[in-house]
């Protein structure tokens, strides 16, 4: 007989503004995923349970949750490999709840948008522009964020001030102050120039624990504190 | 709610169409059943096609026309010559804009963009952001779409395109936050939603990736081209069917059966690992058949010649995903892959220029079938049709704005509405014994076993049986839940529909075309046949089932030749 896991859940119902826990033992299988298992349990248990889910092989950042207290994708999460009979899981912390395991990431996306996250280049594009190995080694962690907000949820910063940009956000500006080809650098780290910004930052480094990509956020942004330090010297600031 | 023009789907080709309208002045949004960085195009990894010389010499320098030539040939012919030329000539712009807008390239000691071999090319022309183009692409497209405003509607599932006088009126869709059934008048409406990848059990696809916009063109009239066509990877992780990228072999990797040989020497001595995918996943699957896998399942892809240092530096994404999810550092070990379900070859069928026979309605991207990928398509092709024929959808859609077209069909629309909404009441009132889930994994089973890499009349028709059957206990499919809210078992019954539909297309569509040719491999009929199947395959929907026809294919460059690597 297959080996039996019961999943834990935390759930939210915003047409009665009820949450609760609800259990569902099932059936395991080898290498099965917490995202898998709950797949499983919407199409032959129980169709009202709801998550976020799209390419499952951990580069699309739909499926953060909290799974058995540990922030994390549920798609890249084995389920034998949490080495406990009960799993729970519950949405990402400190973010709306909108339905079940869906937050609401708009303020999120809002913050993102705030700091114009886009390259701006007037030049013409008869070809490339040229850039070193150097020069793209500078965005190569930041540009692997997949925007999962896993970061965002486990700050301890974001959970108490609303108008801190929090780890990705400053991850994105860290990708553009930081892009050579990009002529708005300066005006990306004067966005990012106070407490709301890169300044708010106090190093406790959750994000860095957290991230699915390895990304270390609090490094990148120590790395826009000094370049802020370093155009502040050279008047450019 | 309406807007001149309305895009569903947020993936590459979508947003590269929202941002060519939005810079003719077009007023339109994007509707997606995801937030656009979610889209699909996000896993695309090993890279883009265009012919930029930036890894070659003088003496062996590549050109768009020996990029058209690799990929008709790719196509095994069937790609319509006039629409690849198109592909071809436009991939350098196309890929110095995304370039120009942000996209980060892996980069040359040159300072310029890096480009790797790919199978079925002559040349190193595959430019590649490490192992994640499509993740790159994709963040930069929605950056440029933020930066010109473009609204999105965000978690909106699409039900029914709405024609009225073989003119569009508009769309049907459900808010996936509460459940609720909206019209949207559109003057004119870009489908950019996506392959149907899903249909089939071990597939590459994302779970969102079940071909709803392909079935719901299908099911407003408009014919589906060449949906017989379906390409094989041949490198899926074995276990979760993770793609591993064909730059894993572009890099130098080797495939190595059981007995530790290289076994692509048997089957295309010249291009090895590098042959096109039809014929690398056809030899997996004559070597696992043949007693020569491992646990009968999967061969062995090997990097660990390449080295650690050159692994973690252009591979980093399949090194990850291989740790993570079949306990394999590919830096000392071997990985185990076998071919799994990847793309949607055919599709919504339209031409060059994206218009489909109804008046305001346009089609890019993996939904599409222009043709650019014929019988099989080449790898760096897929990123390169969704920046070229997005950018030329959104233009075909700001002409036809352009002359004034008035809102159309409004009362049919919100009738549709209502009757949508009937249906979902229906379905939620159903008491049926059988689940959504187990017709969606009976048919994507059935699909994989019997419609796979090869396949012969009688499995075929055991197919098509079994979908006609199917079909009859969907109408009797309950479901467990009550609630209208994000309720994903809705969706999947939603999708189940519509893969039902594409299933028959795809089933019937093959057991039809009684030859071999690119991806398509019959036991029964093993070679080409020119004479009488060098043309495209329509389906429309009848009374019971689809309805085939033909279309001819444009050979106005080359003539067809044998197809030998």
């Amino acid at each position: 007989m297959a080996k039996q896991v019961t999943f834990k859940i935390k759930r939210y119902s915003p047409s009665e503004d009820k949450s609760w826990v609800q259990e569902y033992t099932i059936d395991l299988r080898p290498g099965m995923t917490v995202l898998e298992a709950l797949w499983n349990i919407v199409r032959h248990v129980d169709g009202s349970l709801s998550f976020r889910y799209s390419c499952r092989g951990a580069v699309c950042g739909s499926c953060a949750m909290v799974i058995n207290q540990a922030i994390t994708l549920a798609c890249h999460t084995q389920v034998a490999m949490l080495g406990t009979d009960v799993i729970e899981i519950e949405p990402l912390p400190r973010m709306k709840v909108l339905k079940d395991l869906v937050v609401d990431i708009e303020a999120f996306l809002d913050k993102y948008k705030s700091i114009d996250p886009h390259l701006k280049n007037t030049l013409p594009h008869e070809r490339e522009l040229l850039q070193t190995r150097d020069s793209r080694a500078q965005i190569n962690d930041a540009v692997k964020c997949i925007l999962c907000t896993s970061c965002h949820a486990a700050c301890p910063l974001t959970a108490v001030d609303d108008t801190y940009l929090g780890p990705a956000v400053l991850t994105a500006a860290q990708r553009f102050a930081f892009d050579d080809r990009n002529e708005n650098r300066d005006e990306i780290l004067k966005k990012v120039n106070d407490t709301e910004g890169a300044l708010g930052c106090r190093t406790v480094s959750r994000c860095t624990e957290v991230c699915p990509k390895g990304i270390e956020p609090s490094i990148r942004i120590k790395e826009i504190k000094a370049q802020i330090k370093k155009h502040a010297n050279e008047g450019k600031l | 709610m309406q807007h001149d023009l309305l895009i569903v789907g947020s993936g590459l080709s979508g947003m590269r169409a929202a941002i060519e309208a939005r810079q003719r002045g077009v007023e339109c949004a994007v509707l997606s059943m995801v937030y656009p960085i979610r889209s699909h195009s996000v896993a695309a990894q090993g890279g883009i096609n265009a012919a930029l010389n930036n890894a070659t010499d003088k003496s062996n320098e590549d050109s768009w026309e020996q990029h058209a030539f690799d990929t008709v040939k790719g196509s095994d012919f069937l790609a319509d010559q006039d629409a690849v030329c198109v592909l071809t000539e436009q991939a350098i712009p196309r890929v110095y804009e995304m370039e120009s807008w942000g996209t980060p390239f892996s980069r040359l000691a040159s300072g310029r963009i890096c480009q790797r071999p790919f199978g079925g090319g002559a040349h190193a022309r595959t430019c590649y952001a490490e192992d994640r183009t499509g993740h790159n692409l994709l963040h930069t497209l929605f950056q440029q779409c933020l930066a010109l405003d473009i609204p999105f509607y965000q978690e909106w599932y699409a039900l029914d395109l709405v024609i009225e006088d073989n003119r569009c009126a508009g769309l049907v869709a459900m808010n996936m936050l509460d459940g609720k059934v909206a019209a949207i008048g559109a003057k004119a409406i870009i489908l950019a939603a996506g392959g149907a990848g899903r249909v089939f059990a071990q597939s590459t696809n994302a779970l969102i990736n079940s071909g709803s916009g392909i079935a719901m063109a299908y099911q407003a009239g408009i014919p589906l081209k060449d949906m017989e066509f379906i390409q094989f990877h041949p490198t899926t992780l074995y276990g979760t069917n993770i793609l591993i990228t064909e730059g894993a072999r572009g890099e130098g990797g080797y495939l190595f059966n059981n007995k530790g040989e290289r076994f692509m020497a048997e089957y295309a001595a010249s291009a090895m690992e590098l042959a096109p995918r039809d014929i690398v996943a056809r030899s997996i699957v004559t070597e696992i058949k043949a007693g020569r896998g491992f646990e009968n399942a999967y061969v062995h892809l090997d990097l660990t010649h390449l080295g650690a240092e050159r692994i973690t530096e252009r591979l980093p994404g399949i090194h990850e995903i291989a740790l993570r999810f079949a306990g394999v550092d590919i830096t000392r070990e071997p990985m185990p892959v076998q071919p799994g379900q990847h793309y949607t070859m055919g599709g919504i069928d339209c031409d060059a220029t994206c218009k489909t026979d109804v008046a305001g309605v346009y089609a890019c991207g993996e939904c599409s079938c222009v043709s650019v990928h014929g019988a099989n398509r080449l790898g760096g092709n897929s990123l390169l049709e969704t920046l070229v024929f997005g950018k030329i959808a959104g233009d075909s859609a700001a002409d036809f704005l352009g002359t004034g077209p008035t809102l159309s069909g409004q009362a049919l629309l919100n009738q549709r509405s209502k009757d949508r909404e009937a249906s979902l009441v229906r379905r939620f009132s159903t008491r049926g014994d059988v689940t959504v889930g187990q017709v969606y994994d009976d048919l994507r089973t059935a699909m994989f076993q019997n419609v796979g890499v090869y396949r012969e009349a009688e499995s075929l028709q055991l197919a098509c049986d079994h979908i006609r059957k199917l079909k009859r206990q969907y109408t009797q499919v309950g479901l467990t839940s009550q609630t209208r809210e994000f309720n994903l078992e809705l969706i999947t019954a939603l999708e189940l529909e519509g893969m039902l539909d594409l299933a028959q297309t795809i089933a019937e569509g093959a057991l039809r075309r009684q030859e071999s040719r690119g991806s398509h491999a019959r036991n029964d009929y093993q070679t080409r046949d020119d004479e009488n199947w060098l043309h495209h395959t329509l389906a429309t929907p009848g009374e019971d089932g689809p309805v085939f026809g033909k279309k001819d294919v444009d050979l106005s460059r080359w003539e067809p030749q044998e197809r030998k690597y």
